[in-house]
C-alpha cells in the first residue's frame, strides 16, 4: 500500500502534472461558475482536451476540473445567487444573504476553507477505507456485481426529490436502452442501428453527456433568455475581503467537522451524494444551532450555514469515489462521468484496479486531493478576477458553449454525423427538462448499460438460465435486501408526510 | 395532460417501439444458450412500459417551470439548432477555420448581437485562438475542406 501511495504521489506531483492541476482548477472554476453548467459539463466539456494526454495527466486535469467546478458553483451560489448544481443549492440559504450584506469576501473564504477541509476529511477516510472495501470486493461475482448496479440504478431514483421517483427510473431505463444501439459485445450482432454505419460502434458517452448536459443547458439559457444579464454585485471584490479572523474560525471549526464525516458517509451510499449531504449537514447545523443565542440567524447570513453544506458537500463527493473506484459503480452523474473519463483512458476502475494498477488508483486518489489543495492556495486568491465571468452577457456565452460541446465531439472522431446526433439528443434533452424529467439518471443508466448487461449474461449462463442467481449467494441477497429496502425510501416518505398533514 | 403524462406517453410509445425492434434481433447464440442478444433489450422494453404506465395511471403532483415561452426566444433556439447542423456540414466543406467563423457569427447574430465590429472581429479571434491551440501546441490535424483542396488544386 505504501509502495502504491508513494508511486501515486510522484505522478502526482511532476512539473507537467502540477501544471495540469492547477489549469484544470482554474478552468473548472470558469466553467462551473457559469449557471446551469456544472461538474458533468466541466468535465464533458475538458475530456476531448486531455485525449493528447497520457492517462496521468489527463486524469489529473480532470480532478482540477472536478473540484473547480465544484467551488465555481458555489461562487456564483454566493455572489448571484444562482446555483449551477443542485448540491450547491444549501449554499445559497447563508451565502447569498452574506453576500447582500458586503461580505461576499468573507462568504468566498468560508466556502473555500470548508470545501477544502471537507475535502481533506473525506480524502483521508478513502485512503482508509477505499483498500479494504477493494479487497472485499475481490469476491464479488457477476450475480453480485448485478445486484450491485442495480441497486446503484435504482438508488438514484429513490434519493431525488418528491414526486420524480418514476420518472427518474423511466430517464434511468431510457440510457440503459441507450446503452444497446451499436455492436453486441458477445455475438458482434448489430442491435438498433438502422443500418447506420455511423451507429455501428454505439452512441459515445461523450456526445451524449454534451448533449444532455451542456448543450441543452444552453438551449434552455437561450429559451428563457432576457436582454439583461445576471445582476451580479457591482462592487468588485479585493483580495484582503477574502481574509477570516481567528473568533471566526473557530465558530465554524466543530461545524466543519461534523460535517465532514456525515458528508462522507452519506457520500459513499449510491445515489445520496452531495446533495442531500450538504442538506443534511445544514438541517443537523441549524438544529444544534437552535438552542444558542448566535447573533445571526441561518438563513440570514450565518456562517456556520454556509460552512455546512460546503464541507458536506465536498466530502460527500470525495466519499462517490470509494464505490467508483473500489466496485466501479457510480453513484451519482457526476462520478458516472468521471467513470466514462477513466475508462477513455483505458482504466476500468472496480476491485481488480486496485490488486492489478495500484499506482494508478492512489494516483487518482492523490490527485483528487492535489485538486483540492490547489483550489484553496490558487483560485482563493484569483476569486475576485474569476467572479467577473458572472457577468458575461449571455448572447456571447451561450454561442460560445454550443461551440465548445460541437468542438469537443468532433475532434474526437471527425464524424460530422456525431453533431447532428448530438442536435437530435439535445432537443430531447431540453424537451425532457422541459417536462421536469431528470436528466442525470440517463448518463448513469448509460454507463452502467454494458457492464450490467455483460454480468446478466455470465450470471444466467453460470446458473443455466434460472433466474435463481438472484438469491443463492448471501452476498447478492443482502445487496437486493438492501435495494429493496432503498426502494421502499420514497414509500416511507410519503407516508411521514400523509402522517404530518393529519 | 400534465406533463408527466405526456413524457409517459411518448415513453410509452417509445419503449413498445424498442421492444417491437428488440423482438427481430435474430438469435445466432443457437439454442443451448440461455442469454440471447435480445435479453436485456426486452427486459427493458417491458420495464419502460410498465414505468410509463404508472405514471400515466398514478396521480402525480405537477412541478410549476419557470420558463415563459416567447416567440423571440423560440426563434432563437431554432436558429442555433440550424446553425448547428450548418456547422456540421460545414466543417468539410470550409474546414474548421472558416466553418467556425460562420457558425460564431450566425450565432452571435441570432442571439442578437447587431454591432457589427464585435460580430465580426469576436469569430475570428475564437476560431484563430482555437486552430492555434489545436494545430500548434496540441497537434491535431484540422480538415482544411473541400474548397481550399480545389483551390491549391487551382494553384497548382
Amino acid at each position: 500500500m505504501l509502495e502504491g501511495i508513494l508511486t501515486g504521489f510522484s505522478t502526482a506531483f511532476s512539473i507537467t502534472n502540477i501544471f495540469m492541476v492547477c489549469a484544470g482548477v482554474l478552468a473548472g472554476t470558469l466553467i462551473g461558475m457559469l449557471p446551469g453548467l456544472g461538474p458533468i459539463s466541466a468535465i464533458a466539456l475538458m475530456i476531448p482536451i486531455t485525449y493528447s494526454f497520457d492517462s496521468s495527466s489527463g486524469l489529473i486535469l480532470m480532478a482540477g476540473v472536478y473540484y473547480g467546478a465544484v467551488f465555481g458553483g458555489s461562487t456564483s451560489s454566493i455572489l448571484v445567487n444562482a446555483p449551477g448544481v443542485a448540491g450547491t443549492v444549501a449554499t445559497t440559504f447563508d451565502g447569498y444573504p452574506l453576500a447582500k450584506r458586503g461580505k461576499a469576501g468573507k462568504a468566498l473564504a468560508v466556502a473555500a476553507y470548508a470545501s477544502f477541509s471537507g475535502g481533506t476529511v473525506g480524502a483521508i477516510f478513502l485512503l482508509l477505507g477505499a483498500p479494504s472495501l477493494a479487497v472485499i470486493s475481490i469476491s464479488f461475482q457477476s450475480a453480485d456485481y448485478f445486484a450491485l448496479m442495480l441497486m446503484g440504478l435504482l438508488a438514484v431514483s429513490a434519493f431525488t426529490p418528491k414526486g420524480q421517483f418514476l420518472k427518474s427510473i423511466l430517464m434511468t431505463i431510457f440510457g440503459l436502452m441507450l446503452s444497446t444501439v451499436g455492436t453486441d459485445n458477445v455475438t458482434g450482432l448489430q442491435r438498433f442501428t438502422f443500418g447506420q454505419l455511423n451507429l455501428v460502434d454505439g452512441i459515445s458517452f461523450l456526445l451524449l453527456a454534451m448533449a444532455t448536459f451542456a448543450l441543452s443547458e444552453a438551449l434552455m439559457m437561450a429559451l428563457s433568455h432576457r436582454a439583461t444579464t445576471v445582476s451580479a454585485n457591482k462592487t468588485p471584490l479585493k483580495p484582503e475581503q477574502l481574509k477570516l479572523s481567528i473568533a471566526e474560525l473557530k465558530t465554524i471549526g466543530p461545524t466543519i467537522g461534523r460535517s465532514s464525516i456525515l458528508g462522507f458517509l452519506v457520500g459513499v451510499l449510491p445515489g445520496a451524494g452531495a446533495t442531500i449531504a450538504s442538506f443534511l449537514a445544514y438541517g443537523m447545523e441549524q438544529a444544534i444551532d437552535s438552542g444558542s443565542n448566535s447573533s445571526v440567524k441561518f438563513g440570514q447570513g450565518n456562517l456556520k450555514g454556509l460552512a455546512a453544506p460546503e464541507t458536506a458537500n465536498n466530502a460527500a463527493s470525495t466519499g462517490s469515489f470509494v464505490p467508483l473506484l473500489t466496485l466501479g459503480i457510480p453513484g451519482s452523474g457526476t462520478t458516472a462521468i468521471m467513470l466514462g473519463a477513466l475508462i477513455s483512458y483505458g482504466i476500468q476502475p472496480g476491485p481488480r484496479l486496485y490488486a492489478e494498477n495500484p499506482e494508478i488508483f492512489w494516483s487518482v486518489i492523490i490527485s483528487m486531493y492535489l485538486g483540492n489543495v490547489v483550489l484553496l492556495i490558487l483560485n482563493l486568491p484569483l476569486i475576485p478576477y474569476i467572479a467577473r465571468l458572472i457577468s458575461i452577457p449571455r448572447q456571447f456565452l451561450i454561442p460560445l458553449i454550443l461551440f465548445f460541446s460541437l468542438i469537443g465531439v468532433y475532434l474526437v472522431t471527425f464524424n460530422a454525423f456525431d453533431l447532428y446526433l448530438m442536435v437530435g439528443f439535445a432537443i430531447l434533452a431540453a424537451f425532457l427538462r422541459f417536462l421536469n424529467y431528470p436528466l442525470a439518471p440517463i448518463l448513469l443508466g448509460f454507463v452502467l448499460g454494458d457492464l450490467l448487461e455483460d454480468n446478466l449474461r455470465r450470471a444466467l449462463l453460470i446458473n443455466d438460465g434460472q433466474l435463481s442467481f438472484l438469491w443463492n449467494r448471501p452476498i447478492t441477497r443482502t445487496i437486493l435486501i438492501f435495494t429493496f429496502l432503498v426502494l421502499l425510501l420514497p414509500l416511507g416518505r410519503q407516508l411521514i408526510r400523509h402522517n404530518r398533514g393529519h | 395532460m400534465s406533463q408527466n403524462k405526456i413524457g409517459a406517453l411518448i415513453f410509452l410509445v417509445l419503449s413498445i417501439f424498442y421492444g417491437y425492434l428488440a423482438s427481430q434481433i435474430p438469435d445466432t447464440t443457437g439454442l443451448e444458450s440461455p442469454v440471447k442478444p435480445a435479453t436485456l433489450p426486452l427486459l427493458l422494453s417491458i420495464s419502460g412500459v410498465a414505468v410509463s404506465i404508472l405514471i400515466l395511471l398514478l396521480p402525480s403532483q405537477e412541478v410549476k417551470i419557470n420558463i415563459v415561452l416567447d416567440r423571440n426566444n423560440l426563434f432563437r433556439v431554432v436558429g442555433l439548432l440550424v446553425s448547428m447542423v450548418i456547422y456540421g456540414l460545414t466543417l468539410s466543406i470550409l474546414g474548421f477555420f472558416w466553418a467556425t467563423v460562420l457558425f460564431l457569427i450566425t450565432g452571435f447574430w441570432v442571439m442578437g448581437i447587431r454591432e457589427q465590429k464585435v460580430l465580426f472581429s469576436l469569430p475570428v479571434i475564437v476560431a484563430t485562438f482555437f486552430w492555434l491551440v489545436l494545430t500548434k501546441i496540441l497537434s491535431i490535424h484540422l480538415d482544411s475542406g473541400w474548397i481550399s483542396w480545389l483551390l491549391s488544386k487551382f494553384s497548382d
